[in-house]
């Protein structure tokens, strides 16, 4: 019988079959020639040594998992205290509505889904960006905060910085001046929310790319 | 806790009773951690992300709906971590080694991560070289052999959680492991 020489995906798709079927080579395949057989034996090789990283694994297991419950419990009490208390369309309301006052609060016109009314405008036509902080003292920390949000400073004065940066900067810099780390999950999330709820024109794109001119300054 | 399969225990679980969460972390925990490690090169980084994942599929459990299989979607979850975290390593391995104080260039501290994984991670020598010639390998093919040959996923799986055809699996599973003899051949393994 003539031998017959199998390509290396061949031979490759002969070890899966052969491994399920737990048989050797030359019983499934009499017709294989020498160098095929070589050619086998080391894909074998290759995949037994491959095998091998199936002995890795996580050292202190015990730690790993109890690191690992407690910080998923955590991120279950902080979703139960906000969402899963109540059903999800009053969930969303609330989430659309906090999404809308922080809006509001931040000067940007924030236009519904359903009738597209710029229920800001009146704050916006008088528009002044002020950023309130707590502590004013360490004037270079926040000034790296305003540069690491694209922002550019234009004056220093006694208690007050002025800078400049586009809207979407003005905001996610506000936030991150102003609340609290959880504050900050809440806002990203309703923020999100309203975005993807959105249908993408909620907000005009144009407002939001605008440069503002903007102060920082110590709350009172 | 092991009267329930694992679908029983992730419909108990969305359903709030999340103790069985454990059962789920210590089933898959291994591999999930080999699959980052493979794809991330390094213990820590590895194990971290491990944890990151788990937590992640904690969070979104409410949005399985059973559709494929659990592992499969667990998969999904792990490689997509894994690719996001390989983008912020490579970024990483860019930052100067220099920092500047003052006026005055101060070298920062460089440290091997190498450094203490033998006590970590038992490695042979054929291992580490198979780890090496592993990491070198095209994406693609690497996360095929992972797959494959270290989780031995069956090829339907693996297509489901790469969302490539079937055909395309075998053929990506067929270069990958010539590609692998071939570097260690070349580094006298075989």
């Amino acid at each position: 019988m003539k031998k017959k020489r199998y390509t290396c995906e061949q031979l490759s798709e002969m070890y899966d079959i052969i491994c399920a079927k737990s048989d050797s080579l030359k019983k499934l395949y009499p017709d294989v020639c020498d160098e095929s057989v070589k050619e086998f034996e080391q894909i074998e090789k290759t995949v037994e040594i491959v095998k091998q990283m199936q002995n890795l694994s996580i050292s202190d297991i015990d730690n790993f998992i109890s690191s690992t419950i407690t910080k998923c419990e955590s991120s279950k009490r902080f979703k139960h205290s906000i969402i899963n208390k109540i059903s999800l369309p009053a969930a969303a309301a609330i989430i659309l509505l906090v999404g809308a006052l922080s809006y509001n609060a931040y000067n940007i016109p924030v236009i519904t889904p359903n009738n597209s009314l710029n229920i800001a405008s009146e704050v916006v036509s008088e528009a002044s960006y002020i950023i309130k902080v707590s502590d004013f003292s360490d004037m270079n920390k926040i000034k790296l905060a305003v540069l690491e949000h694209g922002g550019v400073i234009i004056n220093e004065s006694d208690g007050r910085l002025t800078a400049k940066s586009k809207i979407t900067n003005y905001i996610t810099l506000k936030r991150d001046l102003t609340l609290s780390e959880e504050d900050k999950i809440f806002y990203n999330r309703s923020r999100n929310l309203l975005l993807a709820g959105s249908n993408s024109n909620v907000y005009s794109s144009d407002y939001i790319d605008q440069t503002i001119i903007f102060d920082i300054v110590l709350s009172e | 806790m092991s009267e329930y399969n694992e679908e029983e225990m992730i419909k108990l679980i969305q359903e709030g009773k999340t103790e069985y969460y454990e059962t789920i972390i210590k089933k898959y925990q291994d591999r999930v951690f080999r699959y980052a490690y493979s794809k991330l090169g390094n213990y820590d980084d590895a194990l971290e992300a491990s944890q990151d994942i788990f937590v992640s599929v904690f969070r979104s459990l409410k949005n399985f709906r059973g559709e494929s299989k659990f592992s499969t979607w667990l998969y999904s979850i792990t490689s997509n971590y894994c690719k996001n975290a390989k983008r912020k390593q490579r970024r990483m391995n860019v930052v100067s080694l220099f920092r500047r104080d003052e006026n005055e260039e101060v070298e920062l501290p460089i440290i091997d991560e190498r450094e203490g994984i033998e006590e970590k991670v038992e490695l042979s020598n054929t291992f580490e070289i198979a780890k090496e010639e592993l990491q070198k390998l095209p994406d693609d093919y690497r996360e095929i052999l992972i797959l494959r040959d270290i989780e031995e996923y069956s090829y339907e799986e693996i297509a489901d959680i790469l969302k490539i055809s079937l055909s395309n699996v075998k053929v990506r599973i067929h270069r990958g492991r010539t590609m692998l003899k071939q570097r260690l051949h070349n580094r006298g393994l075989l």
